[in-house]
């Protein structure tokens, strides 16, 4: 229980020092897993078949679906690294490409891996949808922060999965892309981006050619990735996508609902 | 869904296989024989070519009315009878009815040349009842039979007919030219062409015997101006006036005394005694002399009296009582030579010899006397002569003209008579043509093929119909989904993402399906099968019970197929 007494004592030390810590991993450790305490964050544990209901299956050892977000998990995490980024947004081209759930279920994917801690930021201010697959109870959301309304460590919540934490959106707004664009946000971002040296942040951004919020966006992300829908995207639409994405921050695509398995090696 | 379009198309393609109503054909096959006579040997009227007339045989056999008769008569098309009209019936049964050639290689008897030629021709009709199709084919087939006859002898007919026609005018014709013709001849006989050598002939010969009698004339007027002159050296009295006048016989006697009381008269006038006692002296010599009605005297008195008078005339004027005195002279003895001349109405003897007394004189007399009858006769001779030659001329120079219209006429006629030969041949030939075709010698149609049976239907080729079913239906899910690539250009399949992008997509993530949505997707699909099972179930039973029974109706479409029929 070696873990464990660990865990007390950052606790203990953090009541001390105040703020989240994370403890450099001995060479004696480097099996052991680390243990993140959230203090401040607030922690809501949902049940597994709520998640399986919700479709994030991410988190599975059985499922060989999770290993498609494995794949997906280890060729983000392998360009971020290569250039040092952390912060990566989800888009597509239209809405309903299901973006939102592959930004999830890559965050879960990531957050199981144990190298880096995830915060899955819900943007999609007009149809925000991370609390609800989450199931969370949301007091506050984003937009009550960038307004001004409550403090950030109300907004966040750990759904119970370690390493990550979700900042979700509680209602709909309309004037989504002015109150992103303001300085608030902008700060945010900087902020988010630059607290932990190990987490990526994962930004569930709206659809390119549905608003210009994305693009907003744009200067304060390191990465974009994008979302297409097989049968349902057409070509002209991942083209004007790609135009309007940052070709230097530009990663890749992901084919999703796709009918066929392409890697079938059962393993 | 691609998948689902193509099973429809094959569904499709199935029914219509089973279900399409077959079609029956009958064939008959019709010769085009040659004619029984060689054609050189008598060439028939009937000039077109074989498989032309055949077809105007075809249009004619094919008119609305014939088909409507046949339609009528074994019932053919009903329902389509009752929902459309009669023309437009006709129009698809005409479409059903199949007219071809049959060529073959021949070697054409004039040039020695292989080629080819059609020798006989197919007549097919198809129906979906194969009993149908033969009757009615038969009685296509012998349509064409009889209005191929009917054709030919009606040709053959008018051609006949119209050269009859043709014949009779023309031989009309010529027979107006031929009396035109001898009118004219009799109009101008002797200017006639044929008639100028002998019209030649006979002025050389009239001019040259005119010109002899003009020689002969001439001839005789000089001799007679010789006779003249030599006779007018002779006195006709001379040689017996030797003694006084009571020597004299009474004759000689009696003329004294007349020119002695011609001179009294002419002297003292006609009641002077002497006068009157010298007439009483002269009747009582005539009455002893009879009237000889030597008048030769009087006339040298009467002659020399007119001389006398000439040149007193020529000298005094006409009142001087010498010129008066010769004027009555010459009178009496005019008068007493009229006297004389009626005495001497009866006596023909010529007066020159018997007044005369003069041998010689006589004689001269006599021979001038000759000289003039002749000469009279010449003299009409060369007129009748002159006359005639002109007539000749006269012939000659109107000839030209009528040689001109002489030659027309004749070319006429000559031209009416050659076309009227032709014409005629053309009509011998013809009414051989005509026993030709009544004979059936020349050039018919012989049935070698007779409508037949047909034991299977021609369409539809069933398997065919599957086999392209099944093709087509593999071409439309092909096509199709190219079509909703074409249309909506949606990405299908990480490769095409790559092309767009230019790299493969980081990761391919499946749909995500929960397993309530699976449990759903179960359902629905389970009754979807067990709504169709039922349909399948209740319809089969449906069939079987109202329709026919199941087994039989396999048995049908095994039939319907028939695999041995493939093609």
């Amino acid at each position: 229980m070696d873990r464990v007494e660990k865990a007390l004592e950052k606790a203990r030390l953090k009541r001390e020092g105040g703020t989240e810590t994370q403890q450099p991993v001995s060479s004696s450790d480097v099996e052991t897993p680390k243990a993140i305490i959230y203090e401040k964050t607030r922690r809501q544990d949902i049940p597994e078949s709520k998640f399986q209901k919700a479709r994030l299956i991410a988190g599975s050892n059985e499922d060989w679906r999770a290993d498609t977000f494995r794949i997906l998990r280890a060729q983000i995490l392998q360009r971020l690294s290569s250039e040092g980024y952390r912060t990566v947004g989800i888009t597509s081209a239209a809405s309903g490409d299901g973006k939102t759930l592959v930004a999830a279920n890559l965050a879960i994917s990531m957050a199981m891996d144990i190298n880096q801690t995830v915060l899955l930021v819900d943007l999609d201010l007009r149809r925000a949808r991370i609390g609800n697959y989450f199931a969370l109870n949301m007091d506050y959301g984003l937009s009550d922060y960038l307004t001004e309304q409550c403090e950030l460590e109300e907004c966040l919540v750990n759904p119970g999965v370690e390493r990550l934490v979700v900042l979700p959106e509680r209602g709909s707004i309309r004037n989504s892309s002015e109150i992103l664009a303001s300085p608030r946000m902008k700060e945010l971002a900087k902020e988010l981006k630059t607290r932990y040296a190990d987490r990526i942040v994962i930004y569930d951004l709206p659809p390119l050619l549905a608003s210009d919020d994305a693009l907003v966006m744009m200067p304060n992300l390191d990465a974009t990735v994008l979302v297409v829908q097989e049968g349902k995207t057409s070509k002209t639409e991942v083209e004007n996508a790609l135009a309007l994405l940052d070709s230097e921050k530009f990663l890749g695509t992901v084919l999703n609902k796709s009918e066929r398995r392409e890697q079938s090696y059962y393993y | 869904m691609v998948a689902s379009v193509a099973g429809a198309v094959f569904l499709l393609a199935v029914l219509t296989a089973v279900l399409w109503p077959p079609t029956f054909q009958s064939t008959a096959t019709i010769l085009m024989e040659e004619p029984a006579v060689p054609r050189d040997l008598v060439r028939s009227t009937i000039a077109s070519y074989a498989d032309q007339r055949v077809q105007v045989i075809t249009q004619r056999v094919m008119a609305t009315s014939n088909l409507v008769a046949i339609i009528d008569k074994h019932k053919l098309y009903e329902e389509d009878r009752a929902r459309e009209p009669v023309s437009v019936v006709v129009t698809n049964m005409r479409e059903d009815i199949a007219f071809q050639l049959v060529s073959a290689d021949v070697v054409d008897p004039r040039s020695g040349r292989p080629t080819q030629a059609n020798i006989a021709f197919t007549l097919s009709f198809d129906y979906e009842n194969p009993a149908v199709a033969q009757r009615v084919l038969s009685e296509i087939v012998s349509l064409y039979l009889a209005e191929n006859v009917r054709t030919r002898q009606e040709k053959v007919a008018e051609t006949a007919d119209f050269l009859t026609k043709e014949a009779t005018k023309l031989e009309e014709r010529v027979t107006e030219l031929e009396l035109k013709l001898a009118a004219f001849k009799k109009q101008h006989a002797g200017s006639l062409p044929e008639d100028m050598r002998i019209n030649f002939q006979r002025m050389d010969r009239s001019q040259r015997a005119l010109r002899e009698t003009e020689s002969k004339i001439l001839v005789l007027e000089e001799r007679k101006i010789f006779l003249n002159a030599e006779l007018a050296q002779i006195d006709p009295q001379m040689s017996f006036r030797r003694g006084g006048i009571e020597d004299m016989p009474p004759k000689e006697r009696l003329k004294v005394l007349q020119s002695r009381i011609i001179s009294l008269q002419s002297r003292y006038g006609p009641r002077h005694p002497d006068v009157i006692r010298l007439k009483r002296e002269i009747d009582a010599l005539e009455r002893e002399v009879g009237t000889s009605g030597s008048n030769g005297e009087l006339i040298e008195e009467l002659s020399f009296a007119r001389n006398d008078l000439a040149a007193l005339r020529d000298r005094y004027s006409d009142a001087h009582p010498d010129v008066k005195k010769a004027r009555r002279k010459v009178s009496s003895l005019e008068k007493a030579l009229a006297e004389q001349q009626k005495k001497k109405k009866s006596t023909k003897a010529s007066a020159h010899s018997e007044d005369a007394v003069n041998p010689v004189y006589i004689q001269l007399r006599a021979q001038l006397a000759s000289i003039d009858l002749e000469l009279k006769s010449l003299r009409s001779q060369r007129e009748d002569m002159r006359k005639k030659t002109e007539v000749f001329d006269d012939l000659i120079a109107r000839s030209p003209e009528v040689e001109r219209n002489y030659r027309i006429l004749l070319r006429d006629l000559e031209n009416a008579t050659v076309e009227f030969q032709g014409v005629k041949s053309k009509l011998t030939e013809a009414e051989l043509g005509k026993s030709l075709e009544a004979a059936s010698k020349s050039e018919r149609l012989s049935l070698i093929e007779p409508p037949l049976l047909p034991a299977d239907p021609i369409s539809p080729n069933r398997i065919a119909i599957l086999i392209l079913g099944f093709v087509f239906a593999m071409g439309s899910s092909v096509g199709l989904a190219a079509l909703l690539e074409a249309t909506s250009a949606k990405i299908y399949g990480a490769r095409q993402l790559a092309a767009i992008t230019g790299h493969p997509p980081l990761a391919v993530i499946p749909d995500i399906v929960t397993s309530s949505d699976l449990w759903r997707r179960r359902v629905i699909r389970g009754l979807i099968f067990g709504l169709s099972l039922v349909v399948l179930v209740g319809g089969a039973a449906a069939v079987h019970l109202h329709v026919m029974p199941l087994d039989v109706l396999w048995f049908k479409i095994e039939r319907r197929l028939d695999f041995g029929t493939i093609g």
